[in-house]
């Protein structure tokens, strides 16, 4: 039976870059985002694939990439046709060939959209029993300001965020509540959890223990080849066909670069509307998480 | 290694005062076993505060020193941090019966210390005050007087948690505080320490600088000496405990290192450094957080307490609790037990000693309060004391309470010459709440604190 890690965090939480040095250890296989467990099976994808192609760009570059061997243009078309062949098959299904096509690697999967819906980590552990967790935070502020700069970015569409979502409940503790809802109902052994920003500032320090807690050799060699997220077959555009399947700016810049950690507060307003200041629950979070 | 068998009772039912429910402190001086009994509350005369005495010819405790009484006021009345929103007219943490209410209504921690210039020890007492915290001391074990002004010179002072002799000093830690008509049983402003060479002179002066420079330190919850240090823990209701070490040397406020931070990266899950115990030359730091396993002051929890233990040069492991990635390594229980050694309901650790060749920890649990209070067909539930001869493969002497649910804690532990004395927190009074909720009828047991002594006989 596979036992692949997911990548538990929100958007804008280091998830890409965290995602592909992980995922370029000798032993596992770090993928673009499939989004397979957000639904039951791939025909219940389709309504999403529709408002929002690019999100079915990852599966179909790692269906490419790890069934057919490459990642070009006809393996995309392939890939997609494939898919649509089996489009009653269930995600989780289609997740198992691609740890079969990927073995002996396990897989490392990582999507924002899982934290919206508890019934994503649900359908992964009736899926895969064994699975490990990795739930990676970032502080409410930097997340926030984050999500609200991307949204805000020129030539973004907007018709999808409501403006009442642009609150840090629902971008920052909502999200990270469903985590930890779901980490009640799996092994102690299965979920761990660390803050991104210390990840990204030790990058050796951390990715050692990772590979100590999954198992998995945790020799300088191997976190020498974690600290280039840039290998990744899926850390760049893909095809024209599917040029997605992550973060662009990650995919247009996927190196490693040093990094520290910002000193942020929990008590100034949000920086685009003074009326708007971080509730007691967030705070308590945040420090629950170790921020502060 | 002590088992259940080896167990007996030695003191019940508040050892002569059924309201009597914390056995807070326990010493040995001059060959005999002292016991400082605290109230959970102080209503009237029959809540002073009494230090006992073990007669082992008897099996008896007799005893040696009450509080004095003063008239009620409105300290005497203060709400309770952790019931202040129970609403208009709840939380307060007694309602006087008497014009006189016990000026103490608990003795908290004992300890022994030799004075500069003299070879005889002296036992020194907290007091657990609402007019500010004393000391007191006893040089023949018959009499306590009073050794300090109320909370040496803070009369806000609620109690001293720790009286801790290093160096030829005593050090003195302040917990809790009376201000402002509510009490807070942990916590004060910041994080004080005070520290004298001469304590019956009356002169104490600052031992580090407040919260260690922290303003979110706002106690020291555990002192011990170890490796030629000594070591301090407090608890850090924002970030996790945070302990710290000094030699104590030259003039006061000392130098400290900082050992430990962010509640050993649990954060403030973490809030408070509970106990500390040197065995087998390292030493054991037990986490907890305080209230019935929630922080309903600080909003932390619920959450099960850790076990930590440091080497001489103050690397770490987590023998008990929440594995996690830290800078120091990954964390992974060496007892392979999570936090509360596998129990959710052991919020805190709140007593460890070592005793012959074992070392023991006793914990407060939270189960009676949650079937009690919720009107359970059952009440469950019981302190857990646990042994171990290595520090890492620990075993259950009791898991309830020594088949007591309404015994919450191991609150004090002593070793000594004749065995391991254990003394209870017993809140039998819950008992009766139970069964009128539950409309249960039948008769409560008689309540208060007890005392075990295990020995192999």
């Amino acid at each position: 039976m596979a036992r692949p890690l997911f990548i538990l965090t929100p958007a804008r939480s280091f998830s890409s870059v965290i995602s592909a040095m992980i995922g370029n250890h000798p032993e596992l296989m770090g993928l673009a985002e499939t989004h397979l467990f957000f639904r039951d099976t791939y025909e219940d994808m389709h309504n999403i694939y529709r408002a929002r192609p690019q999100t079915q760009d990852g599966l179909l570059r790692v269906v490419a990439e790890l069934g057919l061997g490459e990642q070009s243009e006809v393996n995309i078309e392939a890939a997609r046709a494939l898919l649509e062949e089996n489009r009653h098959a269930p995600t989780a299904d289609i997740f198992a060939d691609l740890a079969d096509w990927a073995g002996p690697r396990e897989l490392v999967d990582k999507s924002p959209m899982y934290l919206s819906d508890v019934k994503c980590m649900q359908r992964m552990h009736a899926a895969f029993p064994e699975a490990r967790y990795l739930h990676i935070t970032r502080h409410p502020r930097s997340t926030c300001d984050s999500l609200h700069q991307l949204i805000n970015a020129p030539g973004r569409q907007k018709k999808f965020v409501k403006p009442e979502d642009m609150t840090p409940e629902k971008m920052w503790l909502e999200p990270h509540l469903r985590v930890l809802e779901f980490a009640q109902s799996i092994e102690p052994d299965q979920y761990m959890r660390l803050r991104g920003e210390v990840l990204m500032e030790q990058p050796e320090v951390y990715l050692q223990q990772i590979a100590e807690w999954l198992g998995i050799s945790s020799s300088q060699t191997a976190v020498e080849k974690m600290l280039h997220p840039e290998n990744s077959p899926f850390s760049r555009f893909g095809p024209e066909n599917a040029r997605f399947g992550n973060d662009p700016k990650f995919l247009g810049d996927p190196k490693l670069r040093p990094y520290k950690a910002k000193q942020l507060d929990l008590e100034e307003p949000m920086s685009w509307d003074p009326s708007v200041t971080f509730s007691e629950m967030v705070v308590q979070y945040a420090y629950r998480f170790g921020y502060g | 290694m002590l088992t259940l068998k080896h167990f007996e009772r030695i003191g019940k039912q508040g050892v002569g005062n059924p309201r009597s429910q914390i056995a807070h402190s326990m010493a040995r001086f001059k060959d005999r076993i002292y016991l400082g009994v605290t109230h959970p509350k102080a209503d009237g005369p029959t809540d002073a505060a009494r230090i006992l005495r073990y007669v082992e010819d008897t099996g008896e405790w007799e005893t040696i020193h009450k509080s004095p009484l003063v008239r009620s006021d409105e300290n005497a009345t203060v709400k309770d941090i952790y019931r202040q929103n129970m609403g208009e007219g709840g939380g307060a943490l007694s309602t006087p019966t008497s014009p006189y209410v016990p000026r103490d209504r608990g003795y908290r921690c004992m300890t022994l210390y030799t004075p500069n210039g003299s070879d005889e020890e002296v036992l020194f007492t907290s007091t657990l005050s609402h007019w500010g915290s004393r000391l007191l001391v006893s040089r023949d074990g018959e009499t306590f007087e009073v050794a300090s002004e109320p909370g040496l010179g803070r009369e806000d002072i609620l109690s001293f948690r720790n009286l801790v002799p290093f160096n030829g000093k005593l050090f003195v830690a302040p917990a809790g505080s009376v201000q402002d008509g509510v009490m807070d049983r942990n916590f004060g402003d910041i994080a004080r320490l005070f520290v004298s060479d001469d304590p019956l002179s009356g002169e104490w002066r600052e031992a580090m600088e407040p919260g260690f420079g922290d303003p979110n330190n706002l106690s020291i919850f555990c002192m011990r000496t170890f490796n030629g240090y000594l070591y301090a823990g407090t608890g850090n209701p924002k970030r996790g405990f945070q302990l710290w070490k000094t030699r104590a040397e030259g003039e006061p406020p000392y130098e400290w290192e900082c050992v430990l931070h962010d509640g050993a990266y649990r954060y403030n899950i973490n809030e408070t450094a509970a106990t500390l115990v040197e065995f087998n030359g390292q030493l054991y730091l037990s986490s907890g957080i305080p209230g019935l396993g929630m922080d309903m002051a600080n909003d932390i929890g619920p959450a099960a307490a850790e076990l930590i233990r440091l080497d001489p040069d103050d690397s770490w492991e987590l023998i008990a609790g929440e594995p996690r990635f830290t800078p120091d390594g990954l964390k992974v229980p060496l007892s392979l037990m999570g936090p509360g050694f596998d129990d959710p309901e052991n919020s805190v650790f709140w007593s460890m000693t070592a005793h012959d060749d074992a070392l023991y920890v006793g914990t407060h649990h939270n189960r009676m309060w949650r079937d009690s209070l919720g009107g359970a067909d059952e009440v469950k539930g019981g302190f857990h004391l646990w042994a171990s001869t290595d520090g890492e493969e620990f075993e259950a002497i009791t898991l309830n309470g020594f088949d007591d649910p309404y015994a919450t804690g191991v609150r004090s532990l002593l070793s000594t010459p004749e065995g391991l004395f254990v003394g209870t927190t017993t809140h039998r009074d819950v008992e009766r709440l139970w069964r009128l909720r539950t409309r249960k009828g039948g008769q409560a047991g008689i309540g208060g604190l007890e005392i075990w002594l295990g020995a192999n006989r």
